[in-house]
């Protein structure tokens, strides 16, 4: 043995016996407290999960949460106002170059995002959140029916802003499930723990978020994969689709069938 | 009296003692090694087990190399910077005494977490390199490089100069130069 590892043996023990007693006055107390704490959370996260994964609503009423979802929907029957609504849908003009009425359309939706959303993208990153941004989903443009059709959580202030700001077109508000924010954040989580890669029994091909609130993602297996995504609650749908392959050039993607 | 309870007094009883000097190997002073010890032991018992004093003894040692390697790594950037904001508070004493236990803190001190738990698994512990390498939950080699280092900086901190000198026969002396 080398004699500076008995050298440096000896020194150690020397040391360690210089070494205080053990206190051990409050230790009970405290183990005593932290099994009391890890009981508490123990209990929440249980209930947590139950809850989030199969639904408060589902548990009651002992439905499927998806049934569950499209019940809550159902139950919201779309709401008008501004200008009143048409009786007869626009047939197009096969001389025009643009649909009718498409620029009154298009700045009535960008003023309905901007109460809703939060305004102009002025910040890096996408849009400052505004004060409605926890209820708004979204705007589409319905050209047949010269209407803006607004997604939002049922909230009566955000209703009334728009209302107030559009007089002259016909707007429709729909129910969804939530806001786009939240979906936005639901569509992360699921690329992030689950990941656009291949899966134990299915893979992913796309995530694309409604304007519902709902996250539909692509996949080749959807029974395996409803069964997996099932834990991040009844907003998401699961549908059979096909790998994304490229047109060519700047025509983007499309499914392979 | 509950079975947590009554291994846990046993356990203090009988290796408290024990366990607090490895865990002031390890920190290097004796607050912390009782804070290093009481978590360890509070850790160990928070959650329901039947392990007995002789299982537990091992797992708290566990918990404790983990914790001293998890808080070491969470101050490091604290450390970098610790010598621009005080003065230290360890004095060297007068007496030789002193001086030599000084020695082994300072070179002690002077060794990364990992080289010093090494070096306490190692030299206090008496544990084989493969067993250092579980404990940690590295390779052999990467224990072996730990302790080259470790044992280097020891020996030369720790080496009796008076030692060095007569076996090498010559002393040195500064020139007038």
């Amino acid at each position: 043995m080398d004699p500076n590892d008995e050298m440096i043996s000896r020194r150690l023990r020397e040391l360690a016996a210089q070494a205080g007693p053990l206190r051990t006055a409050d230790l009970r107390r405290r183990v005593r407290r932290r099994r009391r704490i890890l009981g508490a959370s123990a209990v929440f996260t249980s209930a947590g999960l139950t809850a989030g994964v199969v639904g408060v609503a589902s548990v009651l009423s002992g439905q499927h949460p998806q049934q569950v979802a499209i019940a809550r929907a159902q139950a919201h029957p779309p709401a008008y106002c501004g200008a009143p609504r048409r009786l007869n849908p626009i047939l197009p003009d096969p001389q025009a170059s643009a649909p009718a009425d498409q620029v009154v359309l298009d700045s009535t939706a960008q003023a309905v995002d901007a109460i809703g959303g939060g305004g102009k993208d002025v910040i890096k990153g996408g849009k400052r959140p505004g004060r409605f941004s926890p209820w708004y989903g979204g705007v589409e443009i319905s050209t047949e029916w010269r209407m803006v059709i607004v997604y939002r959580v049922p909230h009566p202030a955000l209703d009334a802003a728009i209302c107030d700001a559009v007089h002259n077109v016909t707007v429709e508000f729909r129910y969804a499930v939530q806001s786009a924010i939240a979906a936005n954040r639901l569509s992360g989580q699921i690329m992030t723990r689950i990941g656009s890669g291949h899966q134990p029994g299915f893979q992913i091909f796309s995530i694309s978020n409604g304007l519902d609130g709902r996250v539909t993602v692509g996949v080749d297996h959807p029974p395996a994969a409803r069964k997996a995504l099932a834990r991040f609650g009844p907003y998401v749908l699961v549908i059979k689709s096909h790998p994304l392959v490229p047109k060519g050039g700047l025509l983007g993607w499309h499914a392979a069938v | 009296m509950t079975d947590w309870v009554q291994t846990m007094t046993e356990l203090t009883h009988a290796r408290g003692g024990a366990l607090k000097r490895y865990a002031f190997l390890l920190c290097g002073n004796d607050a912390d090694a009782d804070d290093l010890v009481q978590e360890a032991l509070v850790r160990a018992f928070a959650r329901p087990s039947r392990r007995g004093a002789d299982e537990a003894e091992a797992y708290i040692r566990r918990i404790l190399l983990n914790r001293f390697l998890d808080t070491r790594r969470r101050q490091r950037s604290w450390l970098k910077i610790r010598p621009l904001l005080r003065a230290e508070d360890r004095e060297l004493d007068p007496t030789a005494a002193l001086a030599a236990q000084t020695d082994i803190r300072t070179a002690l001190a002077g060794l990364s977490p990992r080289q010093r738990a090494c070096a306490v698994l190692r030299y206090y512990e008496d544990l084989t390199i493969p067993q250092i390498a579980a404990a940690l939950g590295c390779t052999p080699g990467t224990v072996k490089r730990h302790l080259s280092e470790a044992h280097s900086r020891l020996a030369g901190a720790l080496a009796d100069p008076s030692a060095h000198d007569s076996k090498e026969g010559t002393r040195w002396t500064p020139t007038m130069k």
